[in-house]
Protein backbone atom coordinates (compact mmCIF):
# COMPACT_ATOMS: atom_id res chain seq x y z
CA UNK A 1 0.00 0.00 0.00
CA UNK A 2 1.48 3.33 -1.00
CA UNK A 3 1.37 6.06 1.59
CA UNK A 4 0.92 9.77 1.45
CA UNK A 5 3.17 12.10 3.36
CA UNK A 6 1.78 13.94 6.32
CA UNK A 7 -0.53 16.79 5.39
CA UNK A 8 -0.43 19.37 8.16
CA UNK A 9 -3.59 21.12 6.98
CA UNK A 10 -6.19 18.76 8.32
CA UNK A 11 -9.30 19.42 10.30
CA UNK A 12 -7.89 19.48 13.77
CA UNK A 13 -8.84 22.02 16.38
CA UNK A 14 -6.25 24.73 15.94
CA UNK A 15 -5.54 26.89 18.94
CA UNK A 16 -3.33 29.91 18.59
CA UNK A 17 -2.48 29.74 22.23
CA UNK A 18 0.69 31.75 22.43
CA UNK A 19 -0.69 34.88 20.81
CA UNK A 20 -3.68 34.82 23.10
CA UNK A 21 -1.51 33.86 26.02
CA UNK A 22 0.52 37.06 25.82
CA UNK A 23 -2.61 39.12 26.24
CA UNK A 24 -3.96 36.81 28.89
CA UNK A 25 -0.86 37.20 30.93
CA UNK A 26 -0.67 40.99 30.83
CA UNK A 27 -4.32 41.38 31.70
CA UNK A 28 -4.73 38.36 33.88
CA UNK A 29 -5.15 40.02 37.23
CA UNK A 30 -7.89 42.43 36.19
CA UNK A 31 -9.65 39.92 33.98
CA UNK A 32 -9.79 37.35 36.77
CA UNK A 33 -11.15 39.89 39.22
CA UNK A 34 -13.96 40.97 36.93
CA UNK A 35 -15.27 37.86 35.25
CA UNK A 36 -14.87 34.10 35.32
CA UNK A 37 -11.99 32.88 33.18
CA UNK A 38 -12.81 31.21 29.88
CA UNK A 39 -12.40 27.45 29.82
CA UNK A 40 -8.80 26.46 29.20
CA UNK A 41 -8.72 24.27 26.06
CA UNK A 42 -5.41 22.78 27.22
CA UNK A 43 -6.90 21.41 30.44
CA UNK A 44 -8.18 17.84 30.20
CA UNK A 45 -10.09 15.47 32.46
CA UNK A 46 -7.43 12.78 32.22
CA UNK A 47 -9.90 10.11 31.17
CA UNK A 48 -8.89 10.02 27.51
CA UNK A 49 -5.68 10.45 25.56
CA UNK A 50 -4.97 13.69 23.74
CA UNK A 51 -2.51 14.49 20.99
CA UNK A 52 -1.07 17.98 20.73
CA UNK A 53 0.20 18.80 17.26
CA UNK A 54 2.55 21.72 16.96
CA UNK A 55 3.93 23.43 13.89
CA UNK A 56 7.39 24.87 14.51
CA UNK A 57 8.80 27.56 12.26
CA UNK A 58 11.46 26.43 9.84
CA UNK A 59 14.92 26.95 11.31
CA UNK A 60 13.56 27.36 14.85
CA UNK A 61 13.44 23.67 15.72
CA UNK A 62 16.41 23.77 18.10
CA UNK A 63 15.01 26.85 19.85
CA UNK A 64 11.68 25.12 20.35
CA UNK A 65 13.24 21.89 21.58
CA UNK A 66 15.35 23.82 24.09
CA UNK A 67 12.26 25.56 25.44
CA UNK A 68 10.27 22.34 25.57
CA UNK A 69 13.09 20.58 27.35
CA UNK A 70 13.31 23.40 29.89
CA UNK A 71 9.58 23.14 30.57
CA UNK A 72 9.72 19.40 30.99
CA UNK A 73 12.72 19.68 33.30
CA UNK A 74 11.08 22.43 35.34
CA UNK A 75 7.86 20.52 35.78
CA UNK A 76 9.67 17.32 36.69
CA UNK A 77 11.66 19.20 39.34
CA UNK A 78 8.59 20.85 40.87
CA UNK A 79 7.47 19.96 44.37
CA UNK A 80 3.85 19.20 43.49
CA UNK A 81 3.39 15.59 42.37
CA UNK A 82 0.81 16.68 39.78
CA UNK A 83 3.41 18.87 38.10
CA UNK A 84 5.99 16.10 38.18
CA UNK A 85 3.46 13.78 36.57
CA UNK A 86 2.67 16.41 33.99
CA UNK A 87 6.34 16.72 33.03
CA UNK A 88 6.57 12.97 32.72
CA UNK A 89 3.46 12.82 30.52
CA UNK A 90 4.86 15.13 27.84
CA UNK A 91 6.63 13.03 25.23
CA UNK A 92 7.77 15.08 22.28
CA UNK A 93 8.30 13.60 18.81
CA UNK A 94 9.52 15.37 15.69
CA UNK A 95 8.58 14.60 12.08
CA UNK A 96 11.73 13.27 10.44
CA UNK A 97 10.82 13.83 6.78
CA UNK A 98 12.63 16.39 4.65
CA UNK A 99 10.35 19.36 4.16
CA UNK A 100 10.30 22.02 1.47
CA UNK A 101 12.33 25.10 2.46
CA UNK A 102 10.43 27.39 4.79
CA UNK A 103 7.75 24.86 5.72
CA UNK A 104 6.96 24.53 9.41
CA UNK A 105 7.94 21.23 10.98
CA UNK A 106 5.22 19.22 12.74
CA UNK A 107 5.84 17.95 16.26
CA UNK A 108 3.61 15.60 18.20
CA UNK A 109 3.07 15.40 21.94
CA UNK A 110 1.04 12.37 22.94
CA UNK A 111 -0.60 12.70 26.34
CA UNK A 112 -1.77 9.23 27.25
CA UNK A 113 -3.24 10.11 29.58
CA UNK A 114 -2.93 13.82 30.31
CA UNK A 115 -2.77 14.75 33.98
CA UNK A 116 -6.30 15.71 35.01
CA UNK A 117 -6.85 19.37 35.72
CA UNK A 118 -3.34 20.50 34.77
CA UNK A 119 -3.13 22.99 31.92
CA UNK A 120 -0.82 22.10 29.03
CA UNK A 121 -0.90 25.69 27.83
CA UNK A 122 2.70 26.91 27.77
CA UNK A 123 1.80 30.21 29.39
CA UNK A 124 -0.16 28.54 32.16
CA UNK A 125 2.62 26.07 32.82
CA UNK A 126 5.33 28.71 32.92
CA UNK A 127 3.63 31.56 34.73
CA UNK A 128 0.81 30.08 36.78
CA UNK A 129 1.54 26.45 37.60
CA UNK A 130 3.92 27.22 40.44
CA UNK A 131 6.69 25.13 38.95
CA UNK A 132 8.73 28.31 38.45
CA UNK A 133 8.97 31.33 40.71
CA UNK A 134 7.45 33.66 38.15
CA UNK A 135 6.77 36.34 40.76
CA UNK A 136 10.44 36.51 41.76
CA UNK A 137 12.67 38.87 39.70
CA UNK A 138 15.31 36.27 38.87
CA UNK A 139 12.76 33.50 38.44
CA UNK A 140 10.76 35.71 36.12
CA UNK A 141 13.81 36.22 33.90
CA UNK A 142 14.15 32.47 33.49
CA UNK A 143 10.49 32.05 32.66
CA UNK A 144 10.49 34.97 30.24
CA UNK A 145 13.49 33.54 28.41
CA UNK A 146 11.69 30.22 27.90
CA UNK A 147 8.52 31.98 26.82
CA UNK A 148 10.41 34.11 24.30
CA UNK A 149 11.83 30.95 22.72
CA UNK A 150 8.35 29.54 22.37
CA UNK A 151 7.04 32.77 20.90
CA UNK A 152 9.86 32.76 18.38
CA UNK A 153 9.38 29.16 17.33
CA UNK A 154 5.78 27.96 17.64
CA UNK A 155 3.66 28.77 14.63
CA UNK A 156 0.53 26.84 15.48
CA UNK A 157 -0.87 24.42 18.01
CA UNK A 158 -3.74 22.01 17.63
CA UNK A 159 -5.49 19.82 20.15
CA UNK A 160 -6.62 16.40 19.05
CA UNK A 161 -8.85 14.56 21.54
CA UNK A 162 -8.61 10.80 21.10
CA UNK A 163 -10.25 7.61 22.25
CA UNK A 164 -8.30 4.43 22.81
CA UNK A 165 -9.28 1.56 20.55
CA UNK B 1 -2.31 -20.63 -1.91
CA UNK B 2 0.84 -20.37 0.16
CA UNK B 3 1.02 -17.84 2.94
CA UNK B 4 3.85 -15.94 1.24
CA UNK B 5 2.02 -15.80 -2.07
CA UNK B 6 -1.17 -14.63 -0.42
CA UNK B 7 0.72 -11.94 1.42
CA UNK B 8 2.31 -10.83 -1.83
CA UNK B 9 -1.10 -10.72 -3.52
CA UNK B 10 -2.60 -8.70 -0.72
CA UNK B 11 0.27 -6.26 -0.74
CA UNK B 12 0.18 -5.97 -4.52
CA UNK B 13 -3.55 -5.42 -4.52
CA UNK B 14 -3.28 -2.94 -1.71
CA UNK B 15 -0.81 -0.91 -3.70
CA UNK B 16 -3.77 0.16 -5.81
CA UNK B 17 -5.63 1.53 -2.82
CA UNK B 18 -4.20 5.02 -2.57
CA UNK B 19 -4.76 5.68 -6.25
CA UNK B 20 -8.35 4.50 -6.01
CA UNK B 21 -8.96 6.41 -2.82
CA UNK B 22 -7.34 9.45 -4.34
CA UNK B 23 -9.68 9.31 -7.30
CA UNK B 24 -12.65 9.55 -4.93
CA UNK B 25 -11.09 12.26 -2.80
CA UNK B 26 -11.70 15.91 -3.60
CA UNK B 27 -8.45 17.52 -2.40
CA UNK B 28 -5.48 16.50 -4.53
CA UNK B 29 -2.38 15.32 -2.75
CA UNK B 30 0.87 16.98 -3.75
CA UNK B 31 3.30 14.63 -5.49
CA UNK B 32 5.59 12.86 -3.12
CA UNK B 33 9.19 14.01 -3.05
CA UNK B 34 12.17 11.88 -2.16
CA UNK B 35 12.05 8.11 -1.68
CA UNK B 36 8.71 6.33 -1.56
CA UNK B 37 7.21 6.13 1.91
CA UNK B 38 7.12 2.70 3.43
CA UNK B 39 5.55 1.00 6.40
CA UNK B 40 8.92 0.80 8.10
CA UNK B 41 10.00 3.41 10.63
CA UNK B 42 13.75 3.55 10.80
CA UNK B 43 13.55 6.81 12.75
CA UNK B 44 12.47 4.91 15.86
CA UNK B 45 8.80 5.88 16.01
CA UNK B 46 5.97 6.42 13.60
CA UNK B 47 2.39 7.42 13.08
CA UNK B 48 -0.11 6.25 10.48
CA UNK B 49 -3.26 8.33 10.09
CA UNK B 50 -6.18 6.53 8.46
CA UNK B 51 -9.00 8.65 7.07
CA UNK B 52 -12.04 6.39 6.96
CA UNK B 53 -15.39 7.00 5.27
CA UNK B 54 -17.90 7.66 8.09
CA UNK B 55 -20.39 5.19 6.63
CA UNK B 56 -17.71 2.48 6.67
CA UNK B 57 -16.29 3.11 10.15
CA UNK B 58 -17.93 -0.03 11.51
CA UNK B 59 -16.20 -2.06 8.80
CA UNK B 60 -12.87 -0.50 9.69
CA UNK B 61 -13.52 -1.26 13.38
CA UNK B 62 -14.13 -4.88 12.41
CA UNK B 63 -10.82 -5.02 10.55
CA UNK B 64 -9.08 -3.49 13.57
CA UNK B 65 -10.55 -6.15 15.81
CA UNK B 66 -9.04 -8.84 13.57
CA UNK B 67 -5.76 -6.95 13.39
CA UNK B 68 -5.55 -7.04 17.18
CA UNK B 69 -6.13 -10.78 17.08
CA UNK B 70 -3.48 -11.14 14.38
CA UNK B 71 -0.98 -9.18 16.43
CA UNK B 72 -1.70 -11.00 19.66
CA UNK B 73 -1.41 -14.43 18.07
CA UNK B 74 1.60 -13.74 15.86
CA UNK B 75 4.29 -16.39 15.94
CA UNK B 76 7.35 -14.26 15.40
CA UNK B 77 9.15 -12.43 18.17
CA UNK B 78 9.40 -9.35 15.98
CA UNK B 79 5.63 -9.18 15.52
CA UNK B 80 5.09 -9.62 19.25
CA UNK B 81 7.52 -6.76 19.90
CA UNK B 82 5.59 -4.66 17.43
CA UNK B 83 2.29 -5.56 19.06
CA UNK B 84 3.53 -4.39 22.46
CA UNK B 85 3.99 -0.81 21.23
CA UNK B 86 1.34 -0.64 18.52
CA UNK B 87 -1.16 1.87 19.90
CA UNK B 88 -4.48 2.44 18.17
CA UNK B 89 -6.60 5.55 18.70
CA UNK B 90 -9.69 7.05 17.15
CA UNK B 91 -10.30 10.76 16.93
CA UNK B 92 -12.89 11.81 19.50
CA UNK B 93 -13.90 14.80 17.41
CA UNK B 94 -17.18 14.60 15.54
CA UNK B 95 -16.44 13.10 12.11
CA UNK B 96 -16.35 15.46 9.17
CA UNK B 97 -15.56 14.08 5.76
CA UNK B 98 -13.80 11.19 7.45
CA UNK B 99 -13.38 9.37 10.72
CA UNK B 100 -9.74 9.48 11.72
CA UNK B 101 -7.83 6.58 13.26
CA UNK B 102 -4.23 6.71 14.42
CA UNK B 103 -1.69 3.93 14.67
CA UNK B 104 1.22 5.06 16.81
CA UNK B 105 4.39 2.98 17.04
CA UNK B 106 6.55 4.11 19.93
CA UNK B 107 9.11 2.74 19.84
CA UNK B 108 8.97 1.17 16.38
CA UNK B 109 10.85 -2.05 15.77
CA UNK B 110 13.56 -1.21 13.21
CA UNK B 111 13.16 -2.82 9.78
CA UNK B 112 9.77 -4.31 10.71
CA UNK B 113 6.83 -3.55 8.44
CA UNK B 114 3.79 -1.97 10.07
CA UNK B 115 1.58 -2.70 7.07
CA UNK B 116 -1.65 -3.94 8.69
CA UNK B 117 -2.55 -5.97 5.62
CA UNK B 118 0.74 -7.80 5.76
CA UNK B 119 0.19 -8.63 9.43
CA UNK B 120 -3.30 -9.93 8.63
CA UNK B 121 -2.03 -11.99 5.71
CA UNK B 122 0.66 -13.58 7.86
CA UNK B 123 -1.48 -14.44 10.86
CA UNK B 124 -4.96 -14.84 9.43
CA UNK B 125 -4.37 -15.88 5.81
CA UNK B 126 -7.85 -17.26 5.25
CA UNK B 127 -9.39 -13.91 6.21
CA UNK B 128 -6.86 -11.63 4.59
CA UNK B 129 -8.60 -11.08 1.27
CA UNK B 130 -12.07 -10.26 2.64
CA UNK B 131 -10.49 -8.03 5.29
CA UNK B 132 -8.51 -6.28 2.58
CA UNK B 133 -11.73 -5.72 0.60
CA UNK B 134 -13.42 -4.18 3.63
CA UNK B 135 -10.43 -1.99 4.35
CA UNK B 136 -10.16 -0.88 0.74
CA UNK B 137 -13.79 0.16 0.75
CA UNK B 138 -13.44 2.03 4.03
CA UNK B 139 -10.13 3.90 3.80
CA UNK B 140 -10.06 7.19 1.94
CA UNK B 141 -6.46 8.11 2.59
CA UNK B 142 -3.50 7.14 4.75
CA UNK B 143 -0.88 9.59 5.94
CA UNK B 144 2.50 8.57 7.27
CA UNK B 145 4.71 10.36 9.76
CA UNK B 146 8.15 9.01 10.52
CA UNK B 147 8.97 10.38 13.96
CA UNK B 148 12.00 10.83 16.15
CA UNK B 149 11.64 10.99 19.89
CA UNK B 150 13.05 14.30 21.12
CA UNK B 151 12.91 13.41 24.78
Amino acid sequence: MRLFGFLPVVSRRVVVALGVAGMLFTGAATAQAQEPAAADPFKFDGANPVMLMLQVKSGQEAVFEEAFSAIRTGLSAAEKPALQAQGKSMNLMRLTADLPPGQARPYVVLLDPPVAGQSYDFTQMLYYSGAWKADDVEGRKVVDAIFEKLKASVEQQAIWPLAKK
Amino acid sequence: MSRALLAACVVAAAALLPAMAHAQDAPPTPPATGPAATYEFASGAGLLIFHVAPAKAADFDAVLARLKVALSTADSLSRRQQAANWLIYKSAEPPGESVVYLFLFDPAVPKASYDPLLVLAESLPAEAQPLYERMKAAVLRIERMGLTKVR
